[in-house]
């Protein structure tokens, strides 16, 4: 017969190696750090940086401008957990972020660029000719200055693919639709950040609609 | 019982004693690194000092012309377009690159002190001296410093703001003596030597000084015997020609040798060999190691900003700041050096950045960012910015233009704003050179435009538009952060301007280097001069 002492040191034991797991895997899970907080300190190597508020749903849909010819027309998606593999500063990190592609036809009736088939074409979003998914309040730049100074807009890149050197960046603004029958719109400003060294014979005229735009929700 | 109870804990505490563990070994990962920054300054009322390079100096066509008819040993001869220039008979090489020029307060006398290289013992530190004398012309002095690794780790650490805040500065008899005598050292059949010269005890004739003492000497760079070890000793080896200065002062070891006695032991004097009696002031400041690369970006910027050529473009750009559409002017390399020929570029729309086309001669660029678009571009440099600096080092071909040299200090993305014009340099283009990396990967440059975005945000909220040193110093944080290698200096738009009524290396100017105060506020307190 097995002595009582020895069945519960047993099961002790069973415990402890259980804990050890645990603990083990508590402190192995990604940290989960607020998407808007991701800049407030250096960046955490294996973290998820996690649209906790929701933040980003409100700019997922096909928002569309048209003015006579001219049309502009994007699509954006919110991928979840997305890992990001930075060599140059030797991290790995994962983050809920934006994605998207675009049309666009200028006021001569051209379809310049037109990648809304690509819109699920990459497994790597990053390869997306939009993307990002920094949250900023009222105060990124450019400011809003008639936005709440609790509202949260997003920044992300937008590539023009015949010129991927133009560093094009696009604060998107929600514009919420309401009950006077005012639609859901986006309200979006292109511009460059800062100057752009031209590869030997590149055009540096933009072909896309940079300053401020505002679309309506399509789809 | 109570030890049963205790070894069934046994496992429960070192659990959580493991846990608590794991938990700090997270927080250590990513604990900061605090580094302390230091700065010297350099400023002494009664002189103007400034490093100038190669293209300034010759931008001073009288010195030129003077170097031309009165010495046999010109950095300005016929190789013009090489770095240094070669005195065959002496062996020297005088690096022509870059010199010291002092000027006293009342503009009556400077002097340009020039690296020399002595080609048979190149690890002795000489200086090639050009000094004004009262008629116009220059005296050509060649000193020899002898220093050990300690004197210069000693000057590197703390020396530097003593030497330049103490002037050597000497009309006595003995010094223009040995002065005069060793000018004829530079004729190509002499080689002996007469002199040890030691400055230290020089000061003061037959009497000692301390080190604290220095700055009642003449001269007194230099200790002498007793005074603590830690000061550097400088020993001026005065040769000279076997036809003038045989009064020597040297009494150190009892010898002519040429070598200094390092030791200190001196008593003065000396030199009354003087034939001429020349009473010439002598100032100069010794050259020990090529100058920093703060002192490149700063003769650089003094170069560039201070020249008659560049005065139409800073007004222009000026002008330029409550436009719409962004303008300004690309720099390109020009035969006839130090000048240089602009183009204008512009954006093609309102709040626009500039596209600045490819040319493998373009060194550096100006533009304005304005305030007449919309809400206005912000008055400071962007990643693209950041990315044109080392678009422009790594395009650049100095092999088109030679006489432009090729140092990194040419590199510049000028930034006219209101009341002030911003600079972008080169600290370390191997730093850099990081960026190329970080705008091929998508990841890192949205990481890359997004921290800066979210640096750039004011603080307070009930104010949206952020003040300049706001921007400035979120611009340095954020180059710090990324150890980019970039410095960036400003200075006001009134003080850039060209007095035609004063030589070129007499012009006004007044960049600051910007730094970060510890508590990360802006410090613009680092002048260029």
């Amino acid at each position: 017969m097995i002595p009582k002492v020895a069945i519960k040191n047993t099961i002790m034991k069973k415990i402890f190696y259980i804990l050890i797991i645990f603990g083990f895997y508590i402190s192995c899970k990604a940290q989960t750090v607020p998407l808007k907080n991701k800049f407030d300190d250096n960046l955490i190597n294996n973290a998820y940086y996690k649209d906790i508020d929701n933040d980003l749903i409100k700019f997922i849909g096909t928002w569309q401008y048209s003015n006579g010819n001219e049309k502009f027309k994007i699509s954006l998606k919110k991928e979840n957990n997305n890992l990001v593999n930075s060599t140059l500063r030797n991290l790995n990190y994962t983050e809920d972020v934006l994605y998207g592609e675009y049309q666009y036809i200028n006021t001569n009736n051209i379809e310049v660029i037109n990648t809304l088939a690509n819109i699920d074409a990459y497994t790597d979003i990053s390869q997306h000719l939009i993307y990002g998914n920094l949250l900023t309040d009222r105060r990124g730049y450019p400011q809003c200055f008639e936005c709440d100074p609790n509202e949260i807009r997003v920044s992300l890149l937008i590539e023009d693919p015949e010129r991927s050197y133009m560093n094009y960046q696009m604060m998107v603004r929600h514009l919420p639709g309401d009950a006077s029958g005012s639609p859901e719109r986006i309200q979006i400003i292109i511009r460059k950040n800062g100057m752009v060294a031209l590869p030997e014979g590149a055009p540096g005229d933009d072909r896309i609609p940079v300053g401020d735009i505002i679309l309506t929700k399509v789809d | 019982m109570k030890r049963s109870i205790l070894k069934n804990l046994k496992p429960f505490l070192l659990l959580i004693g493991l846990l608590f563990t794991l938990n700090g070994c997270l927080k250590d990962d990513f604990s900061e690194d605090v580094e302390s920054t230091e700065v010297i300054t350099k400023n002494n009322p009664k002189y103007i000092i400034k490093t100038l390079h190669r293209e300034e100096i010759r931008r001073n066509q009288n010195l030129v012309n003077k170097l031309k008819q009165n010495i046999f040993i010109s950095p300005f001869g016929e190789n013009t377009a090489g770095r240094n220039t070669n005195t065959d008979s002496l062996n020297i090489t005088i690096d022509e690159s870059y010199a010291i020029y002092i000027e006293t307060a009342d503009g009556s006398y400077h002097s340009y002190t020039f690296k020399a290289i002595d080609n048979a013992q190149p690890e002795l530190m000489k200086n090639f001296i050009l000094s004004l004398k009262e008629d116009g012309s220059y005296k050509e002095i060649l000193t020899s410093y002898y220093l050990t690794e300690q004197d210069l780790e000693y000057y590197r650490q703390t020396g530097s703001l003593d030497f330049d805040t103490s002037i050597i500065y000497s009309n006595s008899t003995a010094f223009s003596a040995n002065i005069d005598v060793y000018s004829r050292e530079l004729m190509p059949d002499l080689n002996s030597s007469c002199y040890d010269y030691d400055l230290g005890t020089s000061c003061s004739g037959s009497q000692h000084h301390t080190w604290e003492e220095r700055f009642q000497c003449p001269i007194f760079l230099g200790t002498v015997t007793g005074t603590p070890p830690s000061q550097p000793i400088l020993n001026l080896d005065l040769n000279c020609a076997d036809n003038g200065g045989s009064d020597s002062g040297d009494t150190g070891d009892g010898t002519d040798d040429g070598v200094p006695d390092g030791d200190g032991n001196n008593n003065g004097g000396g030199g009354d060999g003087n034939p001429e009696g020349n009473e010439d002031p002598v100032i100069t400041i010794p050259i020990f190691e090529d100058p920093t690369v703060d002192e490149q970006n700063c003769a650089a910027l003094y170069n560039f900003t201070t020249s008659s050529y560049s005065q139409d473009e800073f007004n222009f750009l000026e002008g330029q700041v409550d436009a719409g559409i962004e303008k300004g002017f690309v720099v390109k390399a020009d035969p006839e050096f130090p000048g240089f020929s602009t183009d204008p570029i512009q954006s093609t729309n309102d709040c626009e950045e500039i596209p600045l086309p490819f040319n493998t001669i373009i060194y550096a660029v100006m533009h304005v960012h304005p305030t007449g678009c919309g809400n206005g571009t912000q008055p400071m440099f962007y990643t693209g910015d950041l990315n044109t600096l080392y678009k422009l080092a790594s395009r650049y071909n100095p092999n088109i233009v030679p006489s432009v040299g090729d140092s990194n200090a040419l590199f510049t993305v000028y930034m006219t704003v209101e009341n002030y014009v911003y600079a972008l340099k080169i600290e370390d283009l191997d730093k850099l050179s990081k960026i190329g990396d970080i705008f091929s990967n998508p990841d890192d440059k949205k990481d890359f435009n997004d921290k800066l975005l979210i640096d750039f945000k004011n603080s307070d909220d009930s104010t949206l538009t952020p003040s300049q040193d706001h921007l400035a110093a979120a611009l340095l944080k954020f180059l710090e952060d990324q150890d980019l290698g970039i410095s960036v200096y400003r200075s006001l738009q009134d003080d850039i301007y060209y007095n035609p009524n004063k030589p070129p290396d007499a012009q006004p100017s007044n960049w600051k280097k910007l730094n970060l105060k510890p508590n990360n506020d802006l410090d613009d307190s680092q002048g260029c001069n």
